[in-house]
């Protein structure tokens, strides 16, 4: 009964969620799809908890993706010992980096008051929402290893049964209770994406990768338009 | 004439459902009971199920069959008795409901009735080769594939001569697996049809074929006859290793970006004050 609320009822909620309210979100308000940098306002802080936070989590996120997409790829990567070791050290570093910047951009937001104004209610609750998926994954990872294969191997058929429309909670149902929170309060936060500024992953400025360089030419004097100091 | 048809179509497919249940029940039993119980034929994992109507009240079997671990902790003694002489592994809750039940103690029933002299289980005296157990540590590192696609056992699992960086923790270490379950036999039956309720959805399309779970068997035998403990875990080593790593990374991410503020933003500022 609770398997099914949690590996089935709150999947495809958390799925319409995201889509609905995300499509209504950018076609309604489409200039609040962004992250809202807060990039200008303090930037030397910043540097330490964005960087580690978006490099670790997208790490850690196209190895989860992988283990979705690639599953027997993945398994015949494990099948050598040395390989197993190399991918899962690293996912793990990737997830630590996650959550020292995620750590680091907590504290910033608390400790400088110019941050604490533009931090509003949902930010806060979406920090402590990926907070804990962080600690959940890392716990995962050095408690239950190895993830990378039993990922492939049970967690990928479960999510390919959601998205065929025919769930399947056996994968699932008897995993060790971190698991499934760390799978419980991956969905919520799914669910949770579209209403708050996580919402910028879906706007990522790709064409930034291969559009023409742009040269900004300077045409006024520039000591007309200084300002006095 | 149309009057007829339609009884006689009737009846003509409640005949063909309840043979087709039947068939249904027997299949059921083979798939999901048979890794670890026999109708006459020994004790597996789990006892030999001949003549259980005779042992036992029917309702009371039926209620261990939906869900044995509610019988189990409420500390009937005939459930702890049962629970004793399986070596304490637990029988999974199959998510059989009564009607199944049922019809899997009336199969049962039928078979016990067919069913010889319950033969005494035979514990083979042969003993495996070399090649065989090395053979199984490959299948279990997964050093050598599956032919069928399965997962290979170091996803989960470790064992006391692969240790704890070899396998993984999600499921149990497998060192004494063959005394657990009981021996030889029962291993090589839980292998044939994984019972425990994560492997079974992993393994129903990707079986292991007789001779992989031959090489499986010998190896774990092998693990269970060394005497040797458990691998120790290794949770505080592999966040050690990871630690480490991701400082590394956050030296490199400091490295690869020290002029960030100097090759740019402060000549900028600088310049503009020009």
């Amino acid at each position: 009964m609770l398997d099914t609320l949690f590996f089935v009822v709150l999947p495809y909620l958390s799925l319409l969620l995201f889509f609905l309210v995300g499509i209504s979100r950018y076609r309604k308000r489409p200039f609040s799809v962004t992250s809202l940098s807060s990039q200008f306002l303090e930037n030397r802080k910043h540097f330490w908890s964005t960087v580690p936070f978006h490099y670790g989590l997208i790490g850690v996120l196209t190895i989860h993706l992988a283990g979705l997409l690639i599953p027997d790829t993945i398994l015949a990567w494990n099948a050598s010992h040395a390989r197993l070791l190399f991918l899962e050290v690293t996912g793990l570093a990737l997830g630590i980096l996650a959550l020292v910047g995620l750590i680091n951009s907590i504290k910033r937001r608390l400790q400088l008051p110019r941050m604490k104004v533009v931090t509003n209610t949902s930010d806060w609750v979406l920090l402590v929402l990926l907070l804990i998926q962080i600690v959940l994954g890392i716990l995962v990872a050095i408690n239950h290893s190895w993830g990378s294969s039993w990922f492939a191997a049970s967690a990928s058929p479960w999510l390919w049964s959601l998205f065929t429309l025919s769930p399947d909670t056996a994968y699932v149902a008897t995993m060790p209770l971190l698991v499934k929170l760390h799978i419980i309060n991956a969905w919520i936060i799914i669910g949770y994406f579209p209403f708050t500024r996580l919402i910028h992953v879906l706007v990522v400025p790709n064409p930034y990768l291969w559009r023409k360089t742009q040269v900004v030419l300077w045409h006024r004097d520039r000591k007309t338009v200084r300002i006095k100091d | 004439m149309r009057l007829l048809t339609l009884p006689l179509a009737l009846v003509l497919l409640l005949g063909f459902s309840s043979a087709a249940h039947a068939q249904d029940v027997e299949q059921y039993f083979q798939q999901n009971c048979s890794a670890c119980h026999s109708i006459g034929g020994g004790k597996i994992v789990g006892p030999d199920l001949k003549g259980v109507l005779e042992r036992q009240d029917r309702q009371w079997l039926v209620d261990f069959i939906v869900d044995p671990n509610s019988k189990l902790d409420s500390g009937d003694p005939y459930a702890q008795e049962l629970l004793a002489a399986a070596n304490n592994v637990r029988m999974i809750k199959l998510g059989v409901d009564p009607v199944l039940a049922n019809a899997l103690l009336d199969y049962i029933g039928t078979k016990s009735k067919e069913a010889g002299a319950a033969a005494a289980p035979v514990e083979e005296e042969t003993s495996f080769t070399a090649e065989q157990v090395s053979a199984g540590r490959d299948y279990f590192t997964g050093a050598r594939s599956f032919r069928n696609g399965a997962p290979s056992c170091n996803s989960c699992h470790t064992t006391a001569s692969i240790g704890s960086w070899g396998g993984g923790h999600l499921g149990p270490d497998l060192t004494a697996a063959m005394t657990r379950l009981g021996g030889r036999r029962a291993l090589t039956g839980w292998l044939g049809i994984p019972g425990s309720a994560t492997m079974s959805p992993v393994f129903r399309d990707h079986k292991l074929m007789p001779d992989e779970i031959d090489a499986l068997v010998a190896f774990l035998e092998a693990e269970n006859n060394s005497g040797a403990a458990d691998a120790p875990s290794s949770t505080a080593n592999f966040l050690g290793v990871g630690i480490i790593a991701a400082i590394a990374l956050l030296a490199l991410f400091g490295f690869l970006w020290k002029d960030r503020y100097t090759a740019t933003r402060i000549p900028m500022v600088e310049k503009s004050k020009r």
